[in-house]
């Protein structure tokens, strides 16, 4: 399926369907992050019961150095 | 101590995280500043390389309170959901408001910081607003439950020092919550400055992390805010257009 992560198109296997899998993906799933779907910010708890489909806008955030 | 909302620290240093010449020399000088509080930025990841290293996953995050920032929002509603994504990392609710108004000056738009800042106090949020040296505008954001105010001493990151002491002192006797001077600090004097005028604390970034010696640099600024709130507590003399003898004028053996 296709998303929209981070403002660009990236496919990913059919089969990663949550967004644990995705991060799992790109060996992101050991780090600290924060993922928005479509907006909404997914709560820490939920990430491995929220659901993907084609389309679907994906932010993935972190924590940098800033003052 | 200092006390922020439900915290408490020891040390007055807010540290930056930004621009340090390499994590081993941020390491350091973050450890010998003695800072508990830490600054960040929330910012999209490269997921492409999830090997690359992060600052944040070398400290060991129960001796430090982090406290994010909003930098890059140009609205309330931008910075309202910064520091919503900050949160929901599970690792902080204290948020720095900064809705930057202005690219070349970088300062803050007082109408989005005042708005981003009364919405964060209802959600929950310990907020520390990032401000002008506005009295009025201090004022304001205290009366919407901020929990500090820090106002800039000049510009981010231009190392002008204090520009306008008058104004800090206006803004540090009417709080009743910390003031954190924040921005434009360029020396360890600058800094001891803003204490003995009476802040409870300084933020800084780019005068230790541009420092030709990081790590000394978080020394002097750790001993120059200690020193600052010491003369500070402790009281300074009055100021005199003349010379008042130190030495007993009486008694002298001469003539």
């Amino acid at each position: 399926m296709e998303l929209i992560i981070n403002g660009e198109k990236i496919r990913i296997p059919a089969d990663e369907s949550t967004v644990t899998a995705l991060l799992q993906h790109f060996n992101l799933h050991q780090k600290v992050v924060i993922v928005e779907l479509n907006d909404e910010i997914v709560a820490k708890e939920h990430l491995s019961e929220t659901l993907l489909s084609n389309g679907d806008k994906v932010e993935i955030v972190h924590f940098v150095g800033g003052g | 101590m200092l006390k922020i909302g439900s915290y408490e620290f020891s040390s007055r240093l807010l540290l930056g995280t930004g621009k340090y010449p390499n994590f081993d020399v941020q390491k350091q000088a973050v450890e010998v500043s003695e800072t508990e509080i830490l600054t960040f930025a929330i910012r999209r990841m490269n997921i492409f390389e999830a090997t690359q290293p992060n600052f944040l996953e070398k400290l060991d995050l129960k001796k430090y309170t982090l406290l994010p920032n909003t930098a890059g929002a140009k609205t309330a509603k931008e910075a309202v959901r910064i520091a919503q994504l900050a949160k929901a990392s599970g690792l902080c609710d204290m948020i720095k408001v900064e809705v930057i108004g202005c690219q070349k000056t970088l300062l803050p738009d007082p109408i989005e910081t005042l708005k981003a800042a009364e919405e964060l106090v209802k959600l929950g949020f310990i907020v520390l607003p990032y401000t002008s040296d506005d009295v009025l505008l201090a004022r304001r954001l205290e009366e919407v439950g901020c929990h500090a105010i820090m106002p800039g001493a000049s510009p981010i990151g231009s190392g002008q020092g204090i520009l306008n002491p008058l104004n800090l002192r206006f803004i540090i006797e009417q709080a009743k919550v910390p003031v954190i001077v924040d921005a434009g600090i360029g020396t360890p004097s600058d800094a001891a400055i803003a204490m003995e005028l009476g802040a409870d604390g300084v933020l800084l970034n780019t005068a230790v992390s541009g420092a030709k010696d990081p790590i000394k640099m978080a020394k002097a600024m750790k001993l120059a805010i200690e020193a600052g709130r010491l003369g500070y507590e402790a009281g300074r003399i009055e100021k005199n257009d003349y010379a008042i003898a130190s030495s007993p004028v009486e008694g002298m053996s001469m003539g």
